[in-house]
C-alpha cells in the first residue's frame, strides 16, 4: 500500500512538471494567436480586443492558475483557434485516435508474440534470417515513409482504400474501418518489430532454463514446451515494454495522422501548435502524459501481479 | 521512477519538437491572405481555359463538390474573423447590403435599391423584401442595425467612417473616442446612442447613413455581412443569408456547405460544397489525382503534377501583390539610394518565369494590376533590372558591402522559393542576402506587427476591391504600416484622394500616390501571382471576382 501511494504521489508530481514546463515552453516562442486568427487586414484595435477577449493580456502564472484550476474541474478552458470548449473539441478525435491506437496494438500482439516465439524456435534457419532482416528494416524505416508506401500500393495501385478521403464513423462505420486499418498498419510495423525482437530474446533464454528441459524429458510436444511453458514466462519479463509500446503508438500516430489526413488528436496537436493555441495544447499533451503514465503504471503493477518473484517487499 | 523520468522526457521531447518543426505546417495556397482576380479584358486572359478536354457536358442540377483546401477558417464570426480563407467562406454565407459583381462593380444584395448623395456623405439603402435567414426567420431592420453596430463596435475597417444611421424613426449617433490602453498604445472605442428622430425615415425599409467624410468607395465597406440580430455563436454557428448554409464543421478535417433552398435570389446549382481540409498544399494535387478532392486552387505550381490528365483549369490573376518588403527603419534602407539599388538588382521577369512558371502579372506598386481602373501602369517597369545602377546607387550610398536577412513564412513556399531566387539576384550587384525562414505566427508578429525584420518577402492583399485596401497602409500613422513608410507627400495626396468626390480626379490622385510609393522606392513590388483554379471536368460554372473567393453557387454539376 506505500508502495502504491508512493507511485500515485510521483505521478502526481510528474504530470505538475510536464504542465509547467510545456505552458513555458510555449510562452517563450514567439507567435500571437490573436494575430494567426486575424490574418494582416486587422487593425491594431482589433488585435487588442481579441487578445484582451481571448485573456492573452493577463500576466502568465495568472493564466496557468487559471488554467490548472479549471483542469481540475473538468474545464479545459476555450480553444483559441475553434472558439469552443477545449473538451468539445476533443469529443470528436478522441474516439479516433484511440480506436487507431487500439488497432495498432492489436495488430502489435497478435503479430508480434508469435511471430517472436516463431523466430526463437528456428534458430540460424533460412526463415529465421529472413525474418530477422525484416525486423530490423521494420524497426528502421521511417513511419512516414512506410505510410507513404502503404497508400501508394494499397491506394493508388490497388484502389483497396481512397487516401485521404476519410470518413468518419457516424456517416459509414465500414469504411472508417477500412479507412483506419491501413494507418494502423504504419503505426504498428516498428512497434511489431520491437516486440518480435524482445519476445526472441527472452524465449531464447528461457529455453536454456532447467524446467524447458523436464517438460521435454517428460515427452511434451516442443510446441506445447514453447508456446506453454516457456512463452508464460518470456511474456513477463516483456510487460514492461508494453509501456514503451504504447507511448511508441502514440507518437506514431501524430506523425501517421498527418500523412493520412486523419483528424484525430496528433493531427490537432501539430496543428494547435503552429496556431499556439495554448489552452489545446497544454491539455493534448497533459493528457498524452497522462496515457502514458497510466500505462506506466498500471504496467508496473502488472509486473507485480504476474511475477512474485520481484514483488518488492515493503 | 526511471521509467517516470523516461514518459516526462518523452512529454518533454513531443513538445520540444514539436514547437521545433512548426513551421512548414498549414501551407500555402493563399498568399498572405487573398488573392483573386479581375477579369481583365485586354492584358491578361482571365476566366476558363481548357487543359485536357473542354467541358461540353449538359448543365444539370444537383450534385456535391468537394473542394481540396490547405487552410482552414478560424471560425465563422464575419466580425472578429478576416483571413482570406474565412472571408471566401463567408462570400457563399452571408451577404451584405451591397455585394460585389465578377466584374468588380458594387451590385445591390440586400439592399433592393440605393441611393447616394452627391457630395458623398450620405448613402440611402432600401431593404429587400422577401429574405430569408438560413435558421428560417426572415430579414428586417433590426437585423441590419444589430450588424451595423457590430461592425462599428468590433471595429470593422472603414465603418468608423459612419457619424450618423437612420431607420425606423430613430437616429444612432456615433461618437468615437480615443483611449490609452494599460500599454499606452491607441485604442479607438465607439459608443452609439439612439434618439428619436424627425429626420429619420418612418418606414422600416429604408436605411439612411451619414458619413463624417466623403468615401466613395463606402459601397465597398458596407458589402459587410449582415446577421440576425442578437445571434448567438456565429464563430461556431453562422448564420447569414446567403446561398450556402454552413451544415457542419470538423476541425482538421472538413467544412461541408449545403444548399439554401430559400433562398432569396437564384438558388444554387449544387445540393453541397464539402471544403476538405489537407495540412499541406503539396497533398492537393496529389489527391486530386486520387479521386478524393474535385477541385483546387494552387499557386505555387501544383496544377503541373496534372498534365496529361483532364482538368478544367480557370485562371484568375490576384487580388494581391507579392512584394520584397524592406523595413524603411532599417539601416541602410533608410537610404532612398539602397532601396533603389535593391530594385534594380531583383529581377521580377525572371521571378515570375522560374517561381510563378510564367503565371503572374509584373506589378510595380503596391495596388494589384487587377484593380485595372487605379492600377498605375506606367510604374511597373521603372526599375527593371540593371545591375550596373545598382551598384552605382549602392557606391552612392556608401553601401557597397551591403547584407541583409530576408525574413520569410515557412509555410508559403512560393515566398520562399522568391526569397532564393532574390538572393541569388542580389548576389550579382554584390549584396549579401540571408535567409531566415520563420513559422506564420512568428511571422505575423515580429515582422508584420512589430516590424522586426530587415526586408520579407509576402502578399499582400485588398480585403475590398478599392485601392485604399492597398494604400492605406503606407499612411505614416497606420498601425499596419510594417513597411515602416513615411513621406509627408504621400500622405498628403492620399488623404486628398480619399476626400475626392469627382471619380476622374480621385483616380489620378490614387495613380499618383502610387507614383510617389515607386520614387520613394518604399519596396519591391515584384508580381500579382496567378491563382489557378482548378476543377474536375464534371463541373462547369467558374465565375472569378477582383477578391479572394470562391463562388460556389455558380457551379454546376456536368453530364
Amino acid at each position: 500500500m506505500r508502495y502504491f501511494v508512493r507511485k500515485v504521489g510521483i505521478l502526481v508530481l510528474t504530470l505538475f512538471v510536464i504542465s509547467i514546463v510545456t505552458f513555458w515552453l510555449f510562452h517563450i516562442v514567439p507567435g500571437d494567436p490573436a494575430a494567426m486568427m486575424l490574418g494582416t487586414s486587422a487593425s491594431q484595435e482589433q488585435l487588442e480586443d481579441l487578445r484582451k477577449e481571448l485573456g492573452l493580456d493577463r500576466p502568465m502564472t495568472e493564466q496557468y492558475t487559471d488554467w490548472v484550476g479549471g483542469a481540475l474541474h473538468g474545464d479545459f478552458g476555450t480553444s483559441i483557434m475553434y472558439r469552443k470548449p477545449v473538451a468539445n473539441l476533443l469529443k470528436g478525435k478522441l474516439s479516433i485516435t484511440l480506436i487507431l491506437g487500439a488497432l495498432a496494438l492489436a495488430l502489435v500482439i497478435v503479430i508480434g508474440i508469435p511471430l517472436g516465439v516463431f523466430t526463437a524456435g528456428r534458430k540460424h534457419a533460412v526463415s529465421e534470417q529472413i525474418l530477422n532482416f525484416l525486423n530490423i528494416l521494420g524497426i528502421s524505416v521511417p513511419g512516414f515513409f512506410l505510410s507513404i508506401l502503404l497508400i501508394w500500393v494499397f491506394g493508388l495501385i490497388l484502389h483497396w482504400f481512397a487516401p485521404g478521403r476519410f470518413v468518419t464513423m457516424e456517416r459509414d462505420p465500414a469504411g472508417f474501418f477500412r479507412y483506419m486499418i491501413f494507418p494502423a498498419i504504419a503505426i504498428a510495423i516498428p512497434q511489431t518489430c520491437i516486440l518480435c525482437k524482445y519476445i526472441r530474446t527472452a524465449v531464447i533464454e528461457e529455453v536454456r532454463a532447467d524446467y524447458v528441459r523436464t517438460a521435454r524429458s517428460k515427452g511434451s510436444t516442443k510446441n506445447r514446451i514453447m508456446y506453454v511453458h516457456v512463452l508464460k514466462n518470456a511474456i513477463v519479463s516483456v510487460v514492461p515494454l508494453i509501456g514503451m509500446i504504447v507511448s511508441g503508438i502514440f507518437s506514431g500516430s501524430i506523425v501517421i495522422e498527418q500523412v493520412f489526413g486523419i483528424p484525430g488528436i496528433g493531427r490537432l496537436l501539430i496543428a494547435s501548435v503552429t496556431s499556439r493555441d495554448y489552452p489545446t495544447v497544454q491539455t493534448l499533451v497533459m493528457y498524452i502524459a497522462i496515457v502514458i503514465l497510466i500505462v506506466n503504471f498500471i504496467v508496473d503493477i502488472l509486473i507485480q501481479i504476474l511475477d512474485p518473484r520481484i514483488r518488492i517487499a515493503r | 521512477m526511471k521509467k517516470k523520468f523516461m514518459a516526462l522526457v518523452l512529454g518533454l521531447a513531443l513538445t520540444a519538437s514539436l514547437i521545433a518543426g512548426c513551421g512548414g505546417k498549414s501551407a500555402g495556397t493563399q498568399s498572405t491572405g487573398s488573392t483573386d482576380s479581375t477579369p481583365a479584358a485586354g492584358s491578361t486572359a482571365a476566366g476558363s481555359e481548357s487543359a485536357g478536354s473542354e467541358s461540353a457536358g449538359q448543365m444539370v442540377e444537383g450534385g456535391d463538390f468537394i473542394k481540396g483546401v490547405s487552410t482552414e477558417a478560424p471560425g465563422f464570426d464575419p466580425f472578429t474573423i478576416q483571413t482570406a480563407e474565412a472571408r471566401s467562406i463567408f462570400f457563399n454565407i452571408y451577404e451584405g447590403l451591397m455585394g460585389t459583381g465578377t466584374d468588380g462593380s458594387f451590385e445591390t444584395a440586400l439592399a433592393e435599391s440605393y441611393e447616394v448623395s452627391d457630395d458623398l456623405q450620405t448613402y440611402t439603402f432600401v431593404l429587400r423584401e422577401g429574405v430569408k435567414f438560413h435558421d428560417g426567420s426572415d430579414l428586417t431592420m433590426e437585423d441590419v442595425l444589430y450588424s451595423i453596430e457590430k461592425a462599428i463596435t468590433a471595429p470593422i475597417t472603414g465603418y468608423n467612417e459612419i457619424d450618423q444611421y437612420m431607420a425606423g424613426g430613430k437616429a444612432y449617433t456615433v461618437t468615437y473616442k480615443t483611449d490609452k490602453d494599460e500599454d499606452g498604445k491607441e485604442i479607438q472605442t465607439a459608443e452609439i446612442a439612439a434618439a428619436d428622430s424627425a429626420d429619420a425615415p418612418s418606414d422600416e425599409k429604408t436605411l439612411v447613413i451619414h458619413l463624417n467624410t466623403p468615401d466613395s468607395g463606402f459601397l465597398a465597406i458596407i458589402t459587410n455581412p449582415i446577421v440576425p440580430k442578437d445571434a448567438k455563436d456565429l464563430a461556431t454557428n453562422p448564420i447569414g443569408t446567403g446561398p450556402f448554409k454552413m451544415e457542419e464543421f470538423m476541425e482538421q478535417d472538413h467544412t461541408l456547405l449545403t444548399k439554401f433552398e430559400d433562398y432569396w435570389g437564384e438558388p444554387a446549382h449544387l445540393d453541397s460544397v464539402t471544403l476538405k481540409y489537407y495540412e499541406n498544399t503539396a497533398e492537393l494535387a496529389t489527391n486530386y489525382l486520387a479521386g478524393a478532392i474535385d477541385g483546387f486552387n494552387s499557386n505555387s505550381g501544383g496544377w503541373r503534377e496534372l498534365e496529361g490528365t483532364d482538368y478544367v483549369q480557370n485562371v484568375r490573376h490576384a487580388n494581391a501583390v507579392q512584394v520584397l518588403a524592406l523595413n524603411n527603419d532599417f539601416g541602410p534602407f533608410k537610404d532612398v539610394r539602397v532601396r533603389q539599388a535593391v530594385a534594380y538588382a531583383v529581377d521580377s521577369d525572371e521571378i515570375i518565369e522560374t517561381v510563378s512558371y510564367g503565371m503572374g502579372t509584373k506589378a510595380g506598386t503596391p495596388v494589384t494590376p487587377g484593380l485595372q481602373k487605379y492600377f498605375n501602369d506606367e510604374l511597373t517597369s521603372v526599375y527593371d533590372v540593371n545591375v550596373e545602377k545598382a551598384k552605382e546607387l549602392l557606391k552612392e550610398a556608401g553601401q557597397e558591402n551591403l547584407s541583409f536577412t530576408i525574413r520569410v513564412p515557412s509555410n508559403y513556399q512560393v515566398h520562399v522559393d522568391t526569397a532564393q531566387v532574390i538572393a541569388n539576384q542580389l548576389a550579382k550587384a554584390g549584396i549579401t542576402v540571408d535567409i531566415e525562414s520563420v513559422d506564420w505566427n512568428t511571422w505575423l508578429t515580429r515582422v508584420y506587427q512589430k516590424s522586426e525584420y530587415e526586408a520579407t518577402v509576402v502578399s499582400v492583399d485588398g480585403r475590398i476591391a478599392f485601392p485604399t485596401a492597398f494604400l492605406n497602409r503606407y499612411v505614416s500613422t497606420a498601425s499596419d504600416n510594417f513597411i515602416r513608410f513615411n513621406s509627408k507627400a504621400f500622405d498628403d495626396v492620399y488623404a486628398k484622394a480619399i476626400l475626392e468626390t469627382d471619380d476622374a480626379e480621385q483616380v489620378k490622385l490614387f495613380k499618383e500616390a502610387q507614383k510617389i510609393i515607386s520614387d520613394e522606392c518604399a519596396s519591391v513590388y515584384l508580381q500579382d501571382i496567378d491563382m489557378i483554379v482548378v476543377n474536375s471536368p464534371r463541373f462547369g460554372g467558374f465565375a472569378s471576382y477582383p477578391l479572394y473567393v470562391d463562388d460556389y453557387s455558380a457551379l454546376y454539376s456536368v453530364q
